[in-house]
């Protein structure tokens, strides 16, 4: 069944904060425009981007070897949410 | 010999030395249950509760720790703040980490990342926590030491070795101080193992001074280290005088009979032969390296002149328990372990320098 952009943010969400065992945030307090790699934002460093890009593999079967496109995959919810819904066969 | 300065533990009673001791005092309490997949019902084991690894000080950036990684980072540091050797220069510290099985949840979580998404999507950050010396390592991070560091692992004396090394470590001037300990993790397969091959009693009170051939286990886990230097013959004890020695008969003898070792039989003549016989595994539950346990109870018994009641007293045999009370300090204590193969090594606590 094919998921939604909303469903498929939230579950960006709850990936991110489970796979990078993120302390004191909730899914839900993560802005969809909010910087991931930035101090001012959720505060992702560069061993959480190599578990980013596991993560991708793992559950949407998305291999990002381009680091310069990782960086713009990465910047927040709504570019990794993009980035799935545009490559990702099953999601729409 | 080596003289302890301090003690730093986590167990199924919380943080702290105290919070076992306190738990002793007492009546003994039934551990609680978890749910293993696979097994029917709950089983009893003596877990760490979560809220003891939720130190933001002590704990502060690991969150991609595990449990092994967290317990022995608390458990070492505290003992190291609390011993007054933090000016011993940090080329100088040891750490050393006795494990029976290591940091396996995370391994196992690791391998089965291989096996469920391919050697090439397995978590870089399981990868790296699942090496044994991942606890040492955040140890040293944390206290900033650069000395010797070493993980010892074995199913039976892993925390002999480490003692054995920390006195070579002293005795060779390599080290003013080490920070030596042992951690234990309970995890599914652990608790499935226990489960499946051991007598897990349905109370979850072990018997270890049954001297079966059968033992009871209770599963437990949490991390004991202890803060030690060269002995100051003036200073007050407690010392581990000896490790792997015999010596003149102590005053108790704590037999590490955790149910994990094989047939307990083999402790019988030990027993006979001793003054007073204790075993402190129902308190904290069964671990391959429970002896640091037990060595860190012998040491509170040695300093403070207390004996705590061996739980539970089997009684039947012609065996003299250790009963609680002040009537008679313990000034010597051994702690014995065998393996499987019925090979003995003793631990001596002493309260005065020998």
């Amino acid at each position: 069944m094919k998921k939604n952009l909303e469903e498929i943010k939230k579950e960006l969400k709850d990936l991110l904060v489970e796979s990078l065992s993120l302390e004191d945030i909730e899914p839900q307090e993560i802005g969809d425009d909010e910087p991931l790699f930035e101090e001012d934002g959720v505060g992702l460093d560069s061993l959480d981007g190599v578990e980013v890009v596991v993560m991708l593999q793992r559950n949407y079967g998305l291999d990002v070897k381009d680091m310069q496109k990782g960086k713009e995959i990465f910047q927040s919810i709504n570019t990794l949410a993009d980035y799935v819904v545009k490559n990702a066969g099953e999601f729409s | 010999m080596i003289q302890i300065h301090s003690i730093g533990m986590v167990s199924t009673h919380g943080r702290g030395a105290g919070a076992l001791e306190k738990a002793m005092e007492g009546p003994w309490r039934p551990p609680g249950r978890v749910t293993v997949p696979g097994i029917e019902h709950p089983v009893p084991a003596f877990t760490v509760p979560d809220e003891v690894l939720k130190d933001k000080t002590v704990l502060k950036n690991m969150r991609r720790a595990d449990r092994t990684s967290k317990m022995a980072t608390i458990a070492a540091c505290d003992a190291w703040h609390k011993s007054g050797l933090e000016n011993v220069s940090p080329d100088r510290t040891g750490v050393l980490v006795a494990t029976g099985l290591g940091p396996h949840v995370r391994t196992f979580k690791f391998l089965n990342g291989i096996l469920d998404f391919g050697d090439a999507s397995v978590s870089p950050t399981d990868f790296s926590h699942s090496v044994h010396n991942a606890a040492a390592g955040y140890i040293t991070t944390r206290l900033r030491t650069h000395g010797p560091v070493q993980t010892l692992t074995d199913f039976d004396f892993a925390f002999n070795h480490a003692l054995t090394v920390a006195e070579c470590m002293l005795a060779r001037r390599r080290c003013d101080a080490v920070l030596a300990g042992a951690v234990e993790e309970l995890g599914e397969v652990m608790l499935h193992v226990c489960s499946r091959m051991a007598d897990v009693p349905a109370d979850g009170r072990p018997s270890p001074v049954a001297f079966s051939d059968n033992p009871s286990a209770v599963p437990g886990e949490g991390a004991v280290f202890f803060a030690l230097t060269r002995p100051d013959e003036n200073a007050e004890g407690p010392f581990i005088t000896a490790v792997n020695a015999a010596g003149p008969e102590p005053d108790i003898t704590i037999l590490d009979a955790e149910g994990l070792s094989g047939p307990e039989s083999g402790y019988l003549p030990v027993a006979s032969a001793s003054a007073s016989v204790a075993n402190y595994t129902p308190f904290f539950g069964s671990m391959m390296t429970g002896n640091a346990f037990q060595c860190a109870i012998a040491a509170m018994m040695v300093r403070s002149g207390r004996r705590f009641a061996s739980q539970p007293n089997a009684g039947e045999r012609d065996i003299k328990h250790c009963g609680k009370g002040y009537q008679k300090a313990a000034e010597t204590i051994d702690c014995i372990k065998l393996d499987k193969e019925g090979h003995k090594r003793t631990i001596r606590i002493d309260k005065t320098y020998r």
